[in-house]
């Protein structure tokens, strides 16, 4: 696969920028893949990949160069003559940009970099004249000083030519003179070396590679929870799935985890399974081709993901990457020196380096692990072991030692990337944990408010189950009641009796209403509601809500609660004969 | 979001103190926390990157300490507050960015310290240049001290997190994250 960019730079100004970061991103997925140079790029072979860039805009001297670097790729660039060390102007609608100079150029060649002919002025060739076109694809000899081979050994058609426009193939006939091979724009082929196809890379092209899970497994370490969540969160290579497994906690985790939860997918058991089964159970819940445990008292330093997916995704047959680790907390020093750890220059934090992956280290693995628990894995590799066991040894240590029994590779990743808490069972959550919780309680507090503010609302809003109108359904007024619509409102009237209506509610709705009530009363006295459940017969006397009355305009809002389902309400305005304006009546629920 | 530019940061900078560092109880607590966070130890070499006007810059331990802004004004103030005190010559200013900052010009550093600038307007989508070019910057077993708003800043370096804390500060959060490389 040939790839295409145009520019690399610190925002995305157009369709035909893509970000650092992302830049970064893409990079670091062609790890799968054998990166190479034009003059090795075999199209047949689907791990080849060639980065190319056409321009040559000064922003991928200034920024992708940098990330070419980092990952150790070659790279070859494909410059229009007339315009190195000018700008982009004759490009209407891009933003002003300006072309590497000679000098940036040349710097790149001792970078990675191999330079590549793309026209001297990126004109349509199919309305020129010969001479024209002969100018357009032939490298002027200053350049060919400055940049002799293997430098401009391939050329990057500017537009497609169509063959009409080419008749007798003069302007292809010219390509192959000057060129060991040449690559198309639109429709290329993988078996033509003067047309090669290339793909246009753009912020949002996710290049194929394979997707990572991390699970946190917590099992009563709510007072370090928030530090390791965190640490997964700030990734530099965010993984593509995070899962947080509870193991029927019984501390403090939960509430830490609602804190979280709306970032990560959280599973909690109901009754607690054990390591080796909770194990496999997260494992098999999640669906990323690697796969890394993170105990919940511990941490992952920001490159974790970022190094080993990338050590996974250069050795194919690789079934853990293994890293280094600090180690730190009030108990750091006595597993340090039964470790043979390192003191760091910071007091209490020590440094524990894993050997490498040598014949006799591997063959040891049953009596020394070097593989800790919190690698990245293969699923692949974890279903052909049989994926975690009950043994006599630690759950980890038994799976990798059958991994590499099975013939699975171990890399290793000489960098600190889990930083491993040896504490003491005391229950004292860290000051960094609760902050860490406050933050996130605060980010939710606020996106709720903001929500709000906009008149929307993240909650579930109320719905009216039961509006009093002229067409209202399931109303029984009781004896001497009259009802009577008017402009105003609802009049209601009793001369002999306690006025009274009952309101029959849908069934199974809700076992909570809230009531709000708006009435002018002709005297005071004391507005009676009752409740019956699906179970009862009759509204009996614990359910009565009593509200006093005065004479003159009353406004009430009252919750009605019950254990089972309300199935309909009753409501005396007024627990004496008289005559009320009724404006508004509505029961609602969530 | 568009990028800052150096310009329109020279305009705050027309004015020493444009956002009342020196009056501000919530800012001489910050630089009181970083200052006591940091291990003790001898610094040869200190980088402040977004010095401003030198408030957090002056008070740095260290035999050399290079302040670095995108302000040229700012960066003016910082050498008028440096020269007026009698060990001025510890303190070097130089108006630049991080992204453009070459470790043969500049050699590297015991502590880097960097705060207020990891923020989209200044850095973009770019965090990963930055992390390359504070390396290049960073010895070997070097501390790096970063102070940032916590809702603007969502990036954590690839260093060994040494402590981390969030306080508030004015009507934000302020997270400082002590490494070790």
């Amino acid at each position: 696969m040939i790839i295409l960019y145009h520019k690399v730079d610190i925002e995305q100004k157009s369709i035909w920028y893509v970000t650092v970061d992302t830049f970064d991103r893409q990079m670091a997925d062609l790890q799968a893949y054998d990166v190479v140079c034009l003059d090795e790029y075999n199209p047949e072979n689907p791990k080849h990949v060639v980065i190319t860039f056409d321009g040559i805009y000064e922003n991928v001297w200034r920024y992708g160069a940098a990330i070419l670097e980092k990952w150790g790729y070659p790279y070859e660039l494909f410059v229009i003559g007339d315009h190195i060390g000018g700008d982009n102007a004759f490009d209407q609608g891009e933003p002003l940009e300006r072309f590497a100079s000679l000098e940036m150029l040349e710097e790149l060649t001792h970078r990675g970099a191999r330079i590549q002919w793309h026209t001297a002025g990126h004109r349509p060739m199919d309305l020129m004249s010969s001479a024209e076109v002969s100018r357009e694809l032939t490298v002027p000899n200053e350049l060919k000083t400055r940049f002799p081979d293997p430098h401009f050994r391939w050329f990057a058609y500017p537009h497609d030519i169509d063959r009409s426009a080419d008749p007798g193939g003069k302007i292809t006939g010219l390509v192959k003179q000057n060129f060991t091979g040449a690559l198309a724009v639109l429709a290329g082929s993988s078996t033509d070396r003067y047309r090669l196809n290339r793909l246009t890379v753009f912020e949002k092209t996710v290049l194929p590679s394979s997707r990572t899970s991390i699970i946190i497994a917590n099992y009563n370490y709510g007072r370090f929870l928030a530090e390791a969540i965190d640490s997964v969160l700030r990734q530099t290579h965010p993984p593509d799935e995070i899962l947080l497994i509870d193991d029927a906690s019984t501390d403090e985790s939960r509430s830490v985890i609602d804190v979280f939860s709306d970032r990560i997918t959280v599973e909690i058991n109901e009754r607690n399974l054990g390591i080796v089964e909770n194990f496999k159970k997260a494992v098999s819940l999640t669906t990323g081709d690697y796969v890394g445990i993170l105990g919940a008292d511990n941490r992952m330093r920001s490159d974790y993901v970022e190094r080993t997916k990338a050590a996974l995704d250069a050795h194919p047959d690789a079934a853990v990457a293994y890293t280094d680790m600090t180690i730190f907390g009030p108990l750091a020093g006595l597993l340090a020196s039964k470790a043979g750890a390192s003191p760091s220059t910071i007091a209490g934090l020590y440094h524990w380096a894993f050997p490498d992956p040598t014949p006799n280290v591997v063959a040891n693995i049953r009596r020394r692990n070097f593989v800790h628990g919190s690698s990245l894995f293969r699923r692949t590799w974890y279903d052909r072991a049989g994926g975690y066991r009950t043994s006599s040894n630690a759950e980890d240590h038994d799976l990798f030692s059958r991994m590499l029994r099975g013939g699975g590779q171990a890399v290793r990743v000489p960098h600190r990337l889990i930083e491993y808490r040896q504490h003491s069972q005391e229950q004292a959550n860290t000051v960094l944990n609760l902050q860490l919780r406050i933050t996130a309680l605060e980010r939710t507090n606020r996106e709720l408010r903001t929500a709000l503010a906009q008149g929307r609302s993240s909650l579930a809003s109320a719905k009216a189950v039961f509006e009093f109108t002229p067409s209202s359904q399931g109303v029984v007024v009781r004896a001497g009641t009259r009802l009577t619509w008017t402009e105003e409102g609802l009049e209601i009237e009793s001369t002999h009796n306690d006025p009274g209506v009952i309101i029959s509610l849908p069934k199974g709705h809700s076992s909570w209403f809230g009531l709000r009530a708006i009435y002018r009363s002709d005297c005071d006295g004391y507005a009676q509601f009752y409740s019956r459940t699906a179970e009862e017969k009759t509204f009996s006397g614990k359910s009565q809500i009593l509200y006093a009355i005065k004479k003159g305009w009353n406004f009430l809002a009252l919750p009605i609660q019950r254990d089972e389902y309300v199935e309909s309400v009753r409501f005396d305005p007024l627990d004496r004969p008289g005559r009320m304006l009724l404006q508004e009546f509505v029961l609602y629920t969530l | 979001m568009a990028i800052q530019k150096a310009s329109e940061l020279d305009e705050f900078y027309s004015v020493e103190d444009p956002w009342h560092y020196d009056e501000t109880q919530a800012d001489e607590l910050r630089a009181t926390l970083l200052l006591s966070e940091l291990p003790s130890r001898g610094y040869r070499r200190v980088l402040d990157i977004g010095c401003g006007n030198g408030f957090v810059t002056l008070r740095l331990p260290g035999a050399e300490i290079f302040g670095v802004d995108l302000s040229e004004r700012a960066i003016e103030w910082s050498q008028r507050r440096a020269s007026a005190r009698p060990d001025a010559d510890r303190f070097t200013f130089r108006p630049a960015s991080i992204f453009d900052m070459d470790p043969t010009q500049y050699g590297r550093f015991d502590l880097i310290v960097i705060t207020g600038v990891i923020y989209p307007q200044y850095v973009g989508k770019a965090f990963s240049f930055v992390a390359l070019s504070v390396d290049r910057l960073l010895n070997d077993g070097g501390i790096l001290a970063s102070v940032h708003i916590d809702e603007w800043c969502p990036w954590r370096f690839p260093y060994t997190l040494v402590h981390g804390a969030l306080y508030p500060y004015r009507q934000f959060t302020h997270r400082m994250e002590i490494y070790e490389k």
